[in-house]
């Protein structure tokens, strides 16, 4: 393959230089009311009509957002079928794709106009940190099945693309007071400012506090005292500019803060604080050699964990992720579309629980997209992209670890990864795609490096290993879309195979000896292999007089070849594939607008799941027993009923699981009724 | 398994090498299955979305730049509605000097106003006319929305599109 990328490179030069390509950003909103469904970029890095991309993709919508009712996009993402959503606590959430989900999930690559809020260094995402509000997004990508190829490592179980409005061609100003049971409190805004014809800014920020369902009556309470709300404050720009020269600039910024309850890595329960900010430029232009785009950004978040808010004895890790990405997308002829892109990331965490020490990594990535209308009905696209990962440690370790200083630095890992599809059209409302893609997760920090639990600290100690490997994912699947022109709906099947080989188990996720006394150590391992077969079934349609309806079912069954959790009554991890996704799930919804008012009904129901948590756990040496909770199969149902009282003005009351004023969907606390009322000011 | 690529021609030949082997099957029964395409006024919806389609142009008509409505191109009512109706222009193909865009019936149609005007962006609702690279722009509504678009006639012509609305035509 190398070889023949090589051979290319002269032709490829001699064709660029006979192409040149004019381009700006994407004008999501325009291609959308030109083509009538939405387009996206995060199946191929190429806009492309939903229909045509290579991948099982759902997308959100900006008014299935706000039908939803939902104030959180986890809670949103929940009426997905294939996604599995654990809501921990007030605001802390998980989300898996296809099984596999856990706290502190590292299969799932979370984006925000395509840069990761994803983060590094325990690789999960913190919901609470995504800056965006609601009424902002355009709409949400939601990608099945590994994008390496596209996105890196960790997009295994999928990818969750979050798209924005375009400050120069949309205009949202919005102002949103919510408020609603447990004391829950919300302001945000949304406002755009148009400069010329060209650019335009938009700024939104928002305020929210509710409380926390936690207590030391459902968690340890050595871990405690629990915070008893949950608060979040942000602020959050983004800037889009075409210059006179051509050129296309994008900047986006945000900053704020985040405090939860929440579950992190290996089922550990923690009161937390997320501080951060990010940065991004973008600059583009069409040349002759096709529509080159430079994207650096910069993340920085300071993680804090403690025995409640105050810090007195607190964990603190700032990280701080720089990459650059530089792409080259280009139409050689009118049946080939390329996009060549070069990667350096670099990752960097520290301070106080390390110490004088530093750890991180730094990444150099190549890949390729080719995209090949066959003829007018059949599209083959294939990517690779190849990773080269070195990890970068310098500081001391306990010598009771195990490894050297000198083996935690410089281990290097080298993956591929690829997509490839065949999407057939099969008639004009018959479409087959046929696809394989390997995905990589990376071990991540925990998993990597010497932690600061060291031996004689109060509790177990943790400890990464420099010989633990990545977990590679490989995934075979079918899809068939079928429109349904008569009854105005459109249904489709996906079934999939995945294998997933040496499964990751990090020093969190324990070992009995680990979790038995202080003074103990347990290290990260490969601990085997777990397949899932399964797919899912997606019907959905709505007519001119307002009404729309949804309906979906997703079988995910896991088999697990793992070295853990043998046997169930006895768990020594945390990590328990088979037992913790819930083999079956439904969904639906039925909604109607009618004249000014919109009353929208979604429900699921999955079937049973375990999962196994730290249950209790001591600052003096004593057993801390890992813990299997049995989630029976449940539905929740929620409603909301909108009101335009004028224009702009509108008015909406909207509940989260109506049916039942507490419900166990995990083993944290249990989930409890929310009723939310809202005005929203348009201006 | 895998075929060696090609350059010559078609750049890479209309079904070839593939990275998916299981699929060399399905790749190797392709055939080009082209619409069927008749010469027919563009109705209404097709008019909508040309005048969408002109906001993807790279440069921006010239202020003043009217649009040519050839006999029995377009629906004239619609195109008044969307388009502004002091641009339209009624008339023959020769009429196409000062415009910037023009609706034909017939591939002479179009070359005589490419005579006229070499950078006019040339319309019709027959595919063969793109095909043949005689007009520019083409546009089916039906199953789907499906816009055609000649690479050699617009390149002619000096007419550019934006880049993300490029990927996602049809090109001939």
């Amino acid at each position: 393959m190398r070889f023949r990328i090589l051979a290319w490179g002269p032709a490829l030069l001699s064709l660029l230089s006979a192409v040149p390509l004019q381009a700006q950003t994407v004008n999501y909103g325009a291609l959308e009311e030109l083509f009538g469904e939405p387009v996206t970029t995060s199946a191929t890095g190429s806009a492309q009509k939903v229909t045509d991309a290579p991948v099982e993709m759902e997308i959100i919508t900006a008014d299935d957002i706000r039908r939803s009712g939902a104030d959180n996009i986890p809670d949103i993402l929940r009426f997905v079928s294939g996604v599995d959503v654990h809501s921990y606590g007030a605001t802390d959430a998980d989300i898996g794709i296809r099984g596999y989900n856990s706290a502190n999930t590292s299969r799932v690559l979370v984006l925000l106009n395509g840069r990761q809020v994803y983060v590094d260094y325990y690789s999960y995402t913190a919901w609470a940190t995504v800056p965006v509000q609601l009424e902002e997004i355009r709409q949400i990508e939601v990608v099945k099945g590994p994008n390496s190829a596209l996105f890196g490592f960790n997009a295994v179980s999928g990818v969750i693309n979050i798209v924005t409005f375009d400050p120069v061609h949309d205009s949202v100003n919005e102002a949103t007071f919510r408020g609603g049971t447990h004391n829950d409190q919300q302001v945000s805004a949304v406002s755009t400012v148009h400069l010329g014809d060209d650019a335009g800014l938009r700024i939104s920020g928002s305020e929210h506090s509710l409380s926390e369902p936690v207590s030391t009556a459902s968690m340890p309470a050595s871990l405690g005292p629990y915070p008893s709300h949950a608060t979040n404050h942000n602020v959050y720009m983004d800037g889009r500019a075409k210059l006179a020269n051509g050129i296309d600039v994008a900047t986006e910024f945000d900053v704020g803060e985040a405090r939860q309850f929440e579950l992190t890595v290996g089922g550990w329960p923690a009161p937390t604080n997320y501080g951060y900010n990010r940065e991004r430029l973008q600059i583009g232009s069409a040349t002759d050699l096709g529509y080159i785009n430079l994207n650096v950004y910069r993340n920085w978040v300071r993680y804090t964990f403690s025995d409640g808010y105050d810090c007195a004895s607190c964990t603190r890790l700032d990280d701080a992720l720089f990459v650059t990405q530089l792409t080259d997308l280009l139409k050689p002829d009118v049946d080939h579309i390329i996009r060549l892109g070069l990667e350096y990331r670099n990752d960097r965490a520290g301070e106080s629980i390390f110490g004088s020490e530093k750890i991180g990594f730094d990444l150099y990535a190549a890949n390729a997209m080719w995209n090949w209308q066959m003829n007018p009905k059949m599209a083959l696209t294939n990517s690779v992209r190849f990773d080269y990962m070195i990890t970068r440690f310098s500081g001391f370790v306990d010598p009771a670890i195990a490894y050297t200083a000198q083996q935690y630095d410089g281990v290097v890992f080298m993956e591929p990864s690829f997509n490839s599809a065949f999407v057939d059209k099969l008639t004009d409302v018959d479409t087959l795609r046929v696809s394989i893609a390997r995905g990589v997760q990376i071990p991540n920090y925990m998993d990597l490096f010497p932690q600061p639990n060291a031996p004689g600290f109060q509790y177990p100690s943790l400890q990464g290993t420099p010989f633990v490997r990545p977990s590679v994912v490989m995934n075979y699947e079918v899809d068939f879309d079928h429109d349904l022109p008569d009854i105005l709906s459109k249904a489709g099947i996906a079934i999939f195979h995945q294998t997933n080989d040496n499964v990751l188990a990090t020093s969190g996720d324990g070992g009995a000896p680990a979790l038995g006394a202080a003074g103990s150590i347990a290290y990260a391992r490969n601990v085997g292999s777990s397949n899932a077969t399964g797919g899912e079934l997606n019907f959905k349609g709505a007519d001119e007089e307002g009404w729309r309806w949804k309906a979906g079912y997703a079988l995910t069954y896991i088999t697990d070849h793992l070295s853990v959790n043998l046997d169930p009554a006895n768990p020594d991890s945390s990590l328990d594939p088979r037992r913790g996704t819930p083999t079956h799930s439904i969904i639906f919804g039925l909604g109607r607008t009618w004249r000014d008012f919109e009353a929208d009904l979604s429900g699921r129901w999955q079937s049973s799941f375990d999962e196994i948590r730290v249950n209790g756990l001591s600052n003096a040496p004593q057993p801390a027993p890992l813990v299997r909770y049995h989630i029976g199969n449940y539905v929740t149902l929620n409603a909301r009923l909108g009101y335009n009282l004028t224009q702009n003005l509108t008015m909406a009351v909207s509940g989260q699981q109506l049916n039942a004023s507490s419900l166990m969907q995990t083993s944290a606390p249990l989930t409890e009724r929310r009723i939310l009322g809202s005005v929203s000011l348009h201006f | 398994m895998y075929q060696r690529l090609s350059w010559k021609g078609s750049i890479l030949g209309r079904c070839g090498s593939v990275l998916l082997p299981a699929l060399l099957y399905l790749a190797g029964a392709c055939s080009a299955l082209e619409p069927g395409s008749a010469w027919a006024a563009m109705d209404a919806k097709q008019v909508q979305i040309v005048a969408k389609v002109f906001s993807f142009l790279e440069k921006k008509p010239a202020a003043g730049a009217g649009i040519v409505i050839t006999p029995n191109s377009a629906d004239l009512a619609a195109a008044k509605s969307v388009l502004a109706a002091d641009k339209i222009i009624e008339g023959p193909a020769a009429n196409a000097g000062g415009a910037f865009a023009i609706f034909v019936t017939s591939a002479a149609d179009a070359k005589t106003a490419s005579g006229v005007n070499a950078g006019i962006l040339t319309i019709s609702d027959d595919l063969g006319c793109v095909e043949a690279g005689a007009c520019i722009l083409a546009i089916k509504t039906q199953p789907k929305v499906a816009i055609y678009v000649s690479r050699a006639a617009a390149s002619k012509a000096g007419i550019e599109f934006d880049t993300s609305f490029k990927m996602l035509l049809t090109e001939k």
